[in-house]
């Protein structure tokens, strides 16, 4: 009877033996050993399961598009929007945040050109509205998470963190607000958890430690609070 | 590493991200699929992998050009993924069942005809994924590039960079473990004939 050790079979199993052809006889000719294999071998078939499969399609595509404004100034630089397009797509943005306000009574939009906008979009069926809405939402807690993210993993410029924060407070707030008026009282509740974040941030002297920033993060459990929120509106929108 | 995957990491390296987006492009899927047998939820495997790829990013400078970026990157995110799950694991030990809208996980349709099957595969893999994701970083390598990647053991040592024996060792150690996991479940499908 031949006394292979398991580290022996488990070589066999993946191909690494330099001469299968002596264990393969081994097999044939032990029962005993030819069950320990076998045994082994259903075992290791089984963490096939953990085959993964396939992503949802456009996976390459989403994942820069969640990427690149993190990247848009090297090394790890996050960009203010600068040029009109930047501009036009946050003012867009919260004014989607107006419009749930104006058919709640109340508008807080005041610049004129934005009233096109609105026109636009209260012409816009309730349900494409709601989407709006969701899609916004949904970016403003992906930028959220990128600054969230940096700040995790040891940003090394509080200057970049704090511009980022100014940007995101601002808009977190009409957003907070939006979604406590489109009764989304999760999403509200998440959005009035990262203010104090943003706040700090936006607020901190240059002698900051951005660990407790850090901690405050950790302690919240917001990082995994701000994605499920985002995935969440990314499927309804 | 082919002459251009190099010339893209040392552009990106400079801070061109047109080249990091490349590396993206590239690397996306399989860094998805490792982050998912962690895992075990698609979403929560693309957050591991962006969060890979931002790790990846502010590291370029420290990526030694004679390793492979495959392999850089899968370690990178196996970390992301692993620290994900400590994460959910810590919030859902801290604060038990989640609130209904903020649990995205999928159930079994309990009527379904393999219900039974489908529910001890997904405890299987449950256990297995915790299994990995509890292994030392040089086990857990280890057995995922040799079981899933189909990596050699020569190959698993450059990346471990302890020679042969190191890696075939790891290798040993890492299905010894994963048996003592799987090995009482197996038993009670045999005995249940799910």
């Amino acid at each position: 009877m031949a006394n292979r050790s398991d580290d022996a079979l488990i070589l066999f199993y993946y191909g690494e033996r330099e001469s299968p052809e002596e264990l393969e006889r081994e097999l044939a000719a032990d029962p005993e050993l030819a069950r320990r294999y076998e045994a082994l071998r259903l075992e290791l078939t089984a963490l096939g399961h953990l085959e993964a499969g396939e992503p949802r399609p456009g996976l390459e595509a989403r994942m820069w598009a969640r990427l690149a404004p993190s990247l848009a100034r090297p090394p790890r630089r996050f960009s203010v929007p600068t040029g009109w397009l930047g501009w036009a797509a946050l003012s867009t943005a919260v004014l989607v945040v107006a419009l749930v306000g104006f058919f709640a009574g109340r508008v807080f939009h005041e610049a004129p050109d934005e009233h096109t906008v609105a026109d636009t979009l209260k012409a816009l069926p309730p349900a494409a509205r709601d989407r709006v809405l969701q899609a916004a939402l949904a970016d403003h807690l992906d930028s959220s998470q990128r600054l969230l993210l940096e700040v995790a993993n040891g940003a090394s410029s509080l200057d970049e963190e704090r511009a980022w924060a100014e940007t995101l407070l601002s808009a977190n707030r009409l957003y907070r607000r939006a979604a406590e008026r489109a009764g989304q009282r999760r999403v509200a509740a998440v959005l009035a958890e990262l203010e104090p974040i943003f706040t700090q941030l936006a607020n901190a002297p240059e002698t900051f430690d951005l660990r407790r920033s850090k901690e405050r993060i950790e302690n919240g459990d917001l990082l995994f609070k701000v994605r499920i929120t985002r995935n969440n509106l990314k499927e309804l929108s | 590493m082919e002459a251009a995957e190099l010339e893209r990491i040392r552009r990106a390296r400079s801070g061109d991200a047109e080249a990091f987006r490349g590396i993206v492009e590239a690397y996306s899927r399989p860094l998805w699929r490792a982050a998912f047998r962690i895992l075990g939820d698609a979403a929560a495997a693309e957050d591991a992998v962006q969060d890979a790829f931002l790790r990846a990013w502010r590291s370029l400078d420290r990526f030694d050009e004679r390793a492979e970026l495959s392999t850089w990157l899968y370690r990178i995110a196996i970390n992301a993924a692993i620290d994900l799950r400590r994460e959910r694991n810590r919030r859902e030990a801290a604060a038990g069942p989640l609130p209904e809208d903020f649990n995205g996980q999928v159930t079994v349709r309990s009527d379904a005809p393999d219900a039974l099957r489908q529910a001890f595969w997904r405890q299987m893999v449950d256990r297995a994924q915790a299994a990995i994701a509890e292994l030392p970083e040089a086990e857990r390598t280890a057995i995922l590039l040799r079981h899933f990647e189909g990596q050699s053991i020569a190959e698993i040592a450059g990346v471990l960079g302890g020679g042969e024996n190191s890696a075939k060792q790891a290798v040993f150690r890492a299905v010894r473990k994963l048996r003592a996991v799987l090995v009482p479940l197996m038993e009670v499908s045999r005995g249940e004939s799910v």
